[in-house]
């Protein structure tokens, strides 16, 4: 089985990938700027 | 003549006292590390269960594991906006620490809606044919990211702490009344093009066991990231606070 096989999902790759994908990045975004924020007030108190 | 010095029946200063925010810092501090482990340890589980066990017999095929994220993002963005509505409860009746973890849990309750209505939206383009329908739940959700939009944008506009708790935690406890809509939304508005419930703490499951396991999972995945995410922000929310005077730190204190 072909990693295009893998990504492509029957045609529902875009469809599966988009929904994990954006979750993903969110929580990334948000643990990110979290982090900054807490490092910035840590460095403040 | 009335006493009027006599003490309330029910009082809620030894919960203020053991729950302030100077206590509260170094817990949360503690506690983070293990929530975000537990967190990623769970999501991994739940991934290797959703994409090797896979869509058995799911209607949809493999578009069916979109439900890995949408279900247990859809859940969480209602036990969130609950868990406000609670703080929005306490923080009415005086006790501070609520009205902080109130503000914390906002933007990740956002944050989840968004991953809900987003794979709502990639979920309806190859089941429904639609990428989007004002269905009951459909709209109910979308009004469920309006409130914690509003609740972020009201106490953003308002500048007096105190005044901005009271009031954000009345748009809360209004808002929560969406809640019992959006979820009873597929028993009063039917036919709809909406799936039925994923599992209910009453009736036998409707899909194949390793799915809903895998949902179950992540469910546990997101909620202990919800909690290392509330809770360091609660950690920021304090810090931030000790810049200038009668800041929640020095009232902790007081």
């Amino acid at each position: 089985m072909s990693w295009e096989a893998v990504f492509a999902i029957e045609g529902h790759g875009g469809y599966v990938w988009g929904s994990f994908g954006m979750c993903f990045a969110l929580m990334a975004a948000e643990v990110t700027g979290l982090r900054r924020r807490l490092r910035r007030a840590e460095r403040g108190a | 003549m009335m006493d009027t010095d006599a003490a309330p029946l029910l009082s809620l200063e030894p919960l203020d006292r053991v729950a302030s925010p100077a206590r509260f810092l170094p817990l949360a501090g503690r506690l983070v590390p293990w929530f975000a482990g537990a967190a990623l340890l769970l999501t991994l589980v739940a991934l290797s269960i959703g994409t090797t066990m896979g869509p058995a017999g799911a209607p949809a095929g493999d578009a069916s594991r979109i439900v890995f994220i949408h279900v247990p993002a859809a859940w969480m963005s209602m036990l969130l906006f609950i868990a406000m509505a609670g703080c929005a409860a306490l923080a009415l009746a005086g006790v501070r620490l609520p009205a902080l973890l109130m503000v914390a849990l906002a933007p990740t309750g956002a944050m989840f809606t968004i991953v809900a209505l987003w794979s709502g939206l990639l979920w309806g383009k190859p089941t429904w044919g639609a990428w989007w329908v004002w269905d009951a739940r459909l709209t109910c959700e979308l009004i469920l990211f309006c409130l914690y939009l509003g609740f972020l944008a009201l106490r953003s506009s308002i500048d007096d702490r105190r005044r901005a708790d009271r009031f954000s935690a009345v748009l809360v406890l209004i808002g929560v009344l969406n809640l019992p809509i959006l979820y009873l939304a597929l028993s009063w508005w039917n036919p709809s093009p909406h799936q039925g419930v994923a599992a209910s703490l009453t009736g036998s499951p409707k899909m194949a066991r390793g799915m809903l396991g895998a949902i179950l999972v992540m469910t546990a995945a997101f909620w202990m990231y919800a909690n290392a995410v509330v809770l360091a922000r609660v950690r920021c929310l304090v810090l931030e606070g000790r810049a200038g005077p009668g800041s929640i730190s020095a009232e902790a204190a007081a």
